[in-house]
Formats: structure tokens, sequence, C-alpha cells
């Protein structure tokens, strides 16, 4: 399949091609991407389908067997996970991705690694700037902390808070890294209906506001038809179907993927 | 109706955690808020005070021939420090660092009468002599992880003892390279003030290391290493340096070592040194500086403090002890801690840190003992 | 003229030590995930019992030889030996706060100087005679070195055991043991008793460790504190890595293999006079560390 706008302006992710695979098994075959400019996208499939995956080989985590992948138009394929974070890609975990032996204002400092000037060695011998470049990277962690709700639990340490509160914090330290584009790993898990709507809620407002594109790989089907610009769908590491969330609502063959043989359409 | 009730416990859940997430804000906040009252904050200063005095006056207090022993203390709290940034920060494995500080002594000592350089210059020998060591090691620690690398460090330990610290020019066989220290050192007093300074300076670098974009990425690593990497940290360059930075400190800990009785004896340098270094960093609590430099100065003292004790106390069990226990009962401290007290003496002195650092009482901060692990603890 | 074949004998000589000592770190880490650094000291100690034994409860006297005082001891030590490893189990390892492969590491190595210090102060640092349990060698055909009986009773112990052992790991009991290793919550889950199964490896390892310990005493017809650890515990490790830490057959032949290379390279050094220092041990090592850096999971073991 070609990939989504060859002809449009230049996606702000793009992969094309991906496929990987781990001893016998095909995890990935011939996955096309792409997210432009502000937009929200969703990733479907079934458990096991290589959705985290195929974050992973976009992070760089994972080396693709074939395939290339692009962010802004710069080919990322060959750089390493911290290159292709220093070109404004973020990213959540399933396993919460936070520094577990540090507090929530910790992580949101440790977050803003790239973005502290000072060399490692300034730091360590207590150059003057340096304290300086503290203050700033401080009051920008409050700031997003703020903007997220999260302002009271700056000193807690990131171990004793409930889940639901760590993947918020997790959130706020990869808006820290200022990214132009975030990809949430299944960032709805454990949450109930109405936590759920008000995050997506946020997802649009933070699009709105700071201009950046969001992924989401999710399991709350109707949740992603109603925030995704577009839907990606994949199944068994190939791309089962994509297109508006209309189209994907109606497509028989990702409802059957979904709820079994006979499904007519996912909600 | 059966649905209804489930959604009714779903709800209920959320509120619970709702309700906890407040609990801990308003908790978070209270501690964040909170103030010494004026009596509160006399009274520190002056327990802090009293801390200072008495470790500045160690040196003069003790008998003669204890100087050199205030010396090695401090010396092993040094040691300690760069066994806690990489044991503790970096969350890697070190069963390797007699290599580093024995490396350390001897290239002082081979600075000294080989080279002929005046001390500073011999210590800073010494520092790229453990910096040189340490990033071997490093350099394995990129592809080996937990166990294997444990291993690999273990190789390294015994590798110096037997061969490196064997090779005669270098270190002057069995009866050890001369380390002699420089005429404005020659007194014990002033040799141990100097060490005594020497960790002051590495407490302070260590402050700046944890509180700067260096330190806290190093410490993100231990953690999770994708994480950090998905938030621009280069794994591999701050890994190599928490080695570097730990085999420089380890270094200079040599040098300084040998110049205590001015002789670098390789018998003294052989891997159970590097059991003694784990030991104590592990019973002073990996992770917390204090911690770990009360770890560091006990184990220094201890073989003296068992041998005082069997002499002064004419009653059992002083009576049966000497020093020849003191391998015994560093290790049962050692299993001690790992069994009830993970974080060591930095957890059990929680309490008393946190008021020290004018935090009320109970606020404790967590220390976290050896990495539990996160990706990439299983060999 | 010390030959190739004369090399190889000698090497089976203490490489048949090196793996019994090497199937029992095997043996713990199959069951248990954890690299046992006090292997070696549950093979001290046994044997310290056994020659306690022998020397009617003297701590400095002559043992005793004679047959039936000789299979006592040896009951006593195994018994002694199971006993140690459950203890060691129950004390230590079941207590571990944080459990992680490298705590239990830190925490083994600590049984191992714990026990080794304790022996030092009730034994004092000083070798004494421990016998043999078949004395004599015989002249191999076509070789310049006597190899000793003890030798071969060694390496039937050892292949007994590891054949027993290997059997052991297609049995249903041994099939639950190593579900216990890899995926604790499941076993619970399907009715394996974790801690029993646990309690089974430890106490298998005592017993294999004891035996490692009177053979290895044999071998040098003394003891004396922490010498097995001291002798044999990096060349033991450095064998159940080569391997595989996951294979028993691999640490019999990982043992062996080890016990020729090292004897090898004590004759390179005498023959060509190289003067490196201490060459069993480095040979050990180098043997390690290239294991380590080249292919981790050593010959037989599976990769992690």
């Amino acid at each position: 399949m070609p990939a989504r706008n060859s002809d449009g302006p230049t996606p702000v992710l793009e992969a094309d091609s991906v496929s990987i695979r781990f001893g016998g098994v095909q995890a990935l075959q011939d996955v096309n991407f792409a997210v432009n400019d502000h937009e929200i996208v969703g990733i479907l499939g079934p458990n096991g389908a290589g959705k985290t995956t195929f974050f992973n080989c976009v992070s760089g985590f994972y080396t693709p067997t074939t395939g290339r992948i692009w962010i802004s138009g710069t080919d990322v394929t060959e750089m390493r996970p911290d290159e292709r974070a220093q070109l404004g890609l973020g990213r959540t975990f399933q396993q919460v991705g936070l520094v577990r032996s540090f507090t929530v204002l910790e992580n949101l400092v440790v977050a803003q690694h790239m973005n502290i000037g000072y060399g490692a060695a300034g730091g360590f011998f207590g150059a003057p700037w340096t304290f300086r470049e503290e203050k700033i990277v401080r009051a920008r962690a409050m700031e997003v902390l703020d903007f997220m709700g999260l302002a009271d639990l700056r000193d807690s340490p990131v171990t004793g808070l409930p889940y639901g509160t760590l993947k918020m914090c997790e959130v706020a330290a990869v808006m820290a890294t200022d990214p132009q584009i975030i990809m949430l790993d299944e960032p709805l898990a454990g949450t109930g209906p109405e936590e759920g709507e008000a995050f997506c809620q946020r997802l649009k407002d933070m699009r709105r506001q700071l201009g950046i594109c969001i992924v989401m790989i999710e399991h709350h089907v109707p949740l992603v038809l109603k925030t995704a610009d577009y839907i990606y769908v994949l199944n068994f590491g190939a791309l089962l179907a994509e297109g508006l969330p209309e189209h994907i609502r109606g497509n028989e063959a990702v409802a059957e993927a979904y709820m079994g043989e006979g499904a007519k359409s996912l909600v | 109706m059966a649905t209804q009730e489930h959604e009714l416990t779903v709800d209920e859940v959320m509120a619970e955690e709702e309700r906890e997430a407040e609990e801990l804000a308003r908790k978070a906040r209270e501690a964040r808020d909170w103030r010494p009252s004026r009596q509160g904050v006399v009274a520190r200063f002056g327990v802090l005070g009293l801390l200072l005095v008495v470790v500045l006056a160690a040196p003069q207090l003790v008998p003669d021939v204890y100087t050199n022993l205030v010396a090695r203390a401090a010396v092993y709290a040094i040691v300690a420090l760069s066994m806690n940034v990489l044991v503790g920060y970096a969350g890697q494995v070190s069963l390797g660092h007699s290599a580093f500080v024995g490396v350390g002594a001897f290239g002082s000592a081979y600075a000294l009468t080989e080279m002929q350089l005046p001390f500073p210059a011999a210590l800073v020998m010494a520092a790229l002599t453990g910096a040189v060591g340490a990033l071997a090691i490093g350099a394995v620690a990129l592809r080996l992880k937990g166990l294997y690398l444990a291993l690999v460090t273990i190789v390294y330990a015994f590798f110096a003892q037997e061969v490196v610290f064997n090779i005669r020019s270098l270190t002057g066989g069995g009866a050890g390279q001369p380390a002699p220290r420089p005429s404005y050192l020659a007194s014990d007093l002033r040799y141990a003030y100097f060490c005594i300074a020497v960790l002051a300076v590495f407490l302070v670098f260590d402050w700046r290391l944890t509180g700067s974009k260096g330190g806290r990425a190093i410490q993100a690593l231990r953690d999770d290493e994708r994480v950090a990497a998905s938030w621009g940290i280069n794994v591999t360059s701050f890994k190599l340096l928490a080695f570097l930075i730990s085999g420089v400190i380890a270094g200079i800990a040599g040098g300084l070592l040998g110049s205590i009785e001015q002789v670098a004896v390789p018998l003294d340098f052989g891997f159970s040194l590097s059991l003694t270094f784990l030991v104590m960093t592990v019973v002073g609590g990996a992770g917390s500086r204090w911690g770990v430099i009360q770890g560091g100065v006990l184990f220094a003292l201890l073989p003296t403090l068992l041998e005082r004790a069997h002499e002064n106390f004419h009653v059992f069990p002083f009576t049966a002890i000497d020093a020849t226990i003191e391998p015994a009962i560093g290790a049962l401290l050692l299993l001690l801690t790992l069994i009830f007290t993970p974080g060591g003496i930095a957890q059990q002195q929680a309490h008393l840190l946190a008021w020290l650092s004018f935090r009320r009482f109970k606020d404790v901060r967590e220390t976290t003992g050896i990495a539990p692990g996160g990706m990439g603890a299983r060999p | 003229m010390t030959t190739i074949l004369d090399v190889i004998l000698l090497g089976l000589q203490t490489g048949a030590v090196f793996s019994l000592v090497s199937l029992g770190v095997a043996l713990v880490y199959k069951a248990t995930r954890i690299v046992n650094f006090a292997q070696g000291e549950l093979g001290t100690i046994p044997a310290f019992i056994a020659y306690i034994v022998m020397t009617g409860f003297q701590v400095n006297g002559e043992p005793v030889t004679d047959r039936g005082r000789l299979w006592i001891a040896t009951l006593v030590a195994l018994v002694v030996g199971a006993g140690f490893g459950i203890l060691v189990n129950t004390l230590v390892i079941r207590r571990l706060a944080a459990v992680s492969p490298v705590t239990s590491l830190v925490a083994t190595a600590g049984v191992m100087l714990l026990s080794s210090a304790m022996a030092q102060i009730f034994f004092e640092p000083k070798a004494r005679r421990f016998p043999q349990y078949v004395g004599g060698g015989f002249r191999f055909p076509g070789a310049d070195v006597t190899v000793a009986w003890q030798t071969i009773v060694t390496l039937i112990v050892l292949a007994g055991a590891a054949a027993l052992l290997a059997l052991l790991f297609r049995t249903p009991p041994g099939v639950a043991l190593l579900a216990t290793a890899q995926e604790p919550f499941a076993a619970e889950l399907q009715g394996i008793s974790v801690s029993g199964m646990r309690t089974l490896a430890w106490g298998l390892a005592g017993v294999l460790g004891a035996l490692a310990g009177l053979l290895g005493a044999g071998v040098f017809a003394s003891i004396a504190p922490a010498f097995m650890t001291s002798t044999f515990l990096i060349p033991a490790l450095t064998g159940a890595v080569l391997g595989g830490l996951t294979s028993m057959v691999g640490a019999v032949a990982g043992g062996l293999l080890l016990g020729i290379v090292v004897q090898a390279a004590n004759q390179i050094n005498r023959s060509f006079d190289l003067g490196i220092p201490g060459p069993p041990q480095v040979a050990a090592l180098l043997v390690l560390l290239i294991v380590l850096l080249v292919r981790p999971q050593g010959l037989l073991g599976k990769a992690a």
C-alpha cells in the first residue's frame, strides 16, 4: 500500500514498508504509516497485532528488517532512540515510563534533559550558570505539572502513586520534553469511561494549544473513533485497514477481527 | 440489575483512587509547606554543627597511633562514594573495585618513585589510571548486564590481583612500591586532614552530580534505559560516564590509600577488598551518600573496634572475639542488611536524615538499596 | 617429557572436581536463577564435619580411616551438606527483601564469606590431612603420569550425578522444579509448592556440594578452611558458565574441559618459560572472560 499522502506536505512521522521478524515470527509486515501536522492518529488492533512492536520500531528500540522511518522528513532509520527523541519524538510505555526512584517533579526535570544547555561536566563542577538553568528547568516542570493538574503531587515519590495518576505523570514528563509528536501506548488502560473522556478532551486541547501531533494505541475503540482524525488497524502484524473513523466504524473486516465472524460493524 | 451493581463497584474503585490521590497530594503539600519552628532550626543547626566539630577534631582527638586510622576511614568513605556512583546511582554491579583502587594506588606510587612526580601530579596519575581501568569494564558493561556483568567484574578483580599487581616493574613485587608523602604532608595529622579535605571535595562533587543533568541522567538509566532514551539521554555515553567518574574517584582514593603507610603492597588489593567495598556500600545503603560514607567508615574502623573491644571489655562476648572475627561480622552485617533493611544504614537513619535535612522527622525519603532491576536485570 | 595425554589426564583430575562444583552451581541456577557463590562452602563445611567424625570429634586430630568410620563420616557429611543447602535457602534466600539476580548473588557471596570466616575461627587456617576414598593410582597406557584411583571414583560419581540430574529434569518432579524457576507464579497456580521445590533444589545442591568437598579434599589429600572456595570456586563458576548455566551436561563438560585447559596453561607456561604468574588462575579467568564476551550462554546453554 502506498503512503497516505505522497504528494502533500511532509508528514511529521512517516513509516514505509516496515517489517520485522523475531525468530520464526513475522511480527510486522510491510506497515505503511503517516501522521500529518496537527493530527491525532489512532492505532487499533487486537492483542498481539504488533502495535507496540511498531512503536518500538519507530522509537528505535527495535531495528526493522526492512523499511524506513522519517521524522519531519529526516530519515531516522539508522538513528539511536535518544537521537530520535531529540528530533521531537516523544512516547509513553505500557508499563509506566517513569523513573521509579524519583519524585514526580524530579521526573519532569530529568525528562527535560535535551533542553538543558550546559554540558554534563559544567554540572558536576557547580559552574554558576548551571544553577540558573536548573531554576528555569524546575519552573518549566512546574508549568507542565500545573497544566496537567498534578502540581500538588510534585514532591511525591513515583512509587506510591495510583496507576491512573502515574499515567498522567508520564504524559506530563513527555510533554516536558517539548515534543513535536507524542506516541501514546494504551494511555487509557485502567481508566474508567469518564476519566477516558476527560483524557481525550485534554489530548484535543494539547493538540490545539501546543500544535503537537498525537499517535495513540488504544483498545477503547469508541473513544478512539471519537477522538482520532485518522485510524490504522493492525492485525497479525499487517495493516488490516486505514481510513477516517467513519469508514473504520463500518469496516467489516475490522469488525470481524475484533469481534469474530459475522460482525458487521465496530460500534 | 447485575450490570448496574458492577458499574457501581467500578465507580467506587475510581472514587477510592481519587480519594487516595487527593490524600497524597494533601500530604505532599503539607510536607512541602511545613517549616521547622525556631527551636527546631536551632536544634538542627546545633546537631549538624556538633557533627562537623567531631569530624574536624577527630584527627586531633584520637591517640597518635590511630591518626592513620582516621585517614583510612576518610579514604574508605571516598571509595564508598565511588562505589555509590556506580552501584547506587547507575545501578551497575561492581565486584571489581579493588582493581580500580589498586590501579590508582600503584599508578600514584609509580609516579612518585619511578617518575619522581610531585604528590598532586601523582594523584592525577592515580585518577587517570583509575579512569582507564574503569572504562575498560564500562565498555564490557555496554554489552552485558546484571549477573554476567558481575562475573566480568570478578574476573577483572582477580586478574588484577593475580597478574597486573604481580608485575614487578610496575608494582615492586611482594614488598610493594613505596608511595612517599610530600614533606608538607609528612605528619600523620596533616595527612588525615588532607584526606578529610579530599572527602569533602568529593562530597560537594557528589552533591552537584545528583543536582545536575549528568547525575540525573545516570540515575535514570538505572530504572529503565528505554525511558531514559526516549527522553533523549544517550544511554551509552552516560553509562560510560558513570564508570569514568567512579574510576576517577576510586583511583584517587587508591593513591591516598597507598600513601597512608607510604607503600602500596599488591596483597592489599586483592579480590577480598572488592568484597569489603561491596559489603560496606550495601550495608551503608547504596544510593545514599551519607549512608555509604558511614558504611565506609565503619568497615575501615571495624578491625580496630573489635580488637579494642576484646582488650577493654573483659566480658563475654567480647572475650571471645577479636579482629580475626572481622570478616564474619562484615558478612553477617551484609546478610542482615539484605534481609531486613535493604536500604542499609541510610534506611535505618531515614528519620534522622529527614530531620537533619530540615524536614519533619516522618517525611522520609526512600533509599533504593541495590537496584532491583527494571529492563536488563536478567542475564 | 609430558605429552598431551599426560596433560589431559592431569587435567581430568582437577577437572572432575571442578565439574562436581559446576554441577551444583548449574543445578541451583537452573532451579532458582541464582548463581550460588556459596557452592564451594557447601563442600568445605561437610568435609570438615566428616573430618571431625573421623578424628573422634577433635578439631586438630588425625583422622581414623577404617572403612566403617569413613562411610559413617561420608553419610554424615552428605546429610550436613543437604542441611546446609536447605538452611541457606530458608534463612537467607527466602528472606531477601529485594529479590533480583544481583542481590541473590551478593547474598550467596555473603553466605560464602560468613561460612569461610566462621570456619577460620573454629578450625584455624591450617591444612589437615584428609583421606582419599581409594588410595594409589595406576599407569595409564601411553602416559607418564599415574592416574589416581580417586580420580576414577570422582569421575564415576560425576557421571552418575549428572545422569541422575539430567533424568530428573525429565520426570514430573523435575519439570515442576523447572517451572518454579521460570514462572514461579504460574507454578504456584498449578498447585506446585514453589518453596518446596526450592528446598528440594538447595538440598540437592548441598548433597552435590558435599560430594565435591569430600572428593575434592581427596585430590590434595588435605583440607583447610574455605579450601573448596579458594581452590575450586572460580574455576567451577567458569566451567558452569562455559557449559551453559542451565545445562547439567554442559556443566560437567565445562568443568572437565576447563581442567584440561588449566593444566595445558600450566604446561605451556613451564615449557616455554613464559613466567606468567599463576597460570592456572589466569587461564581460568581468561576462559571465563572470553565466554562472557563471545557467547554468554555457554556451549550448551540456552540464550537468555
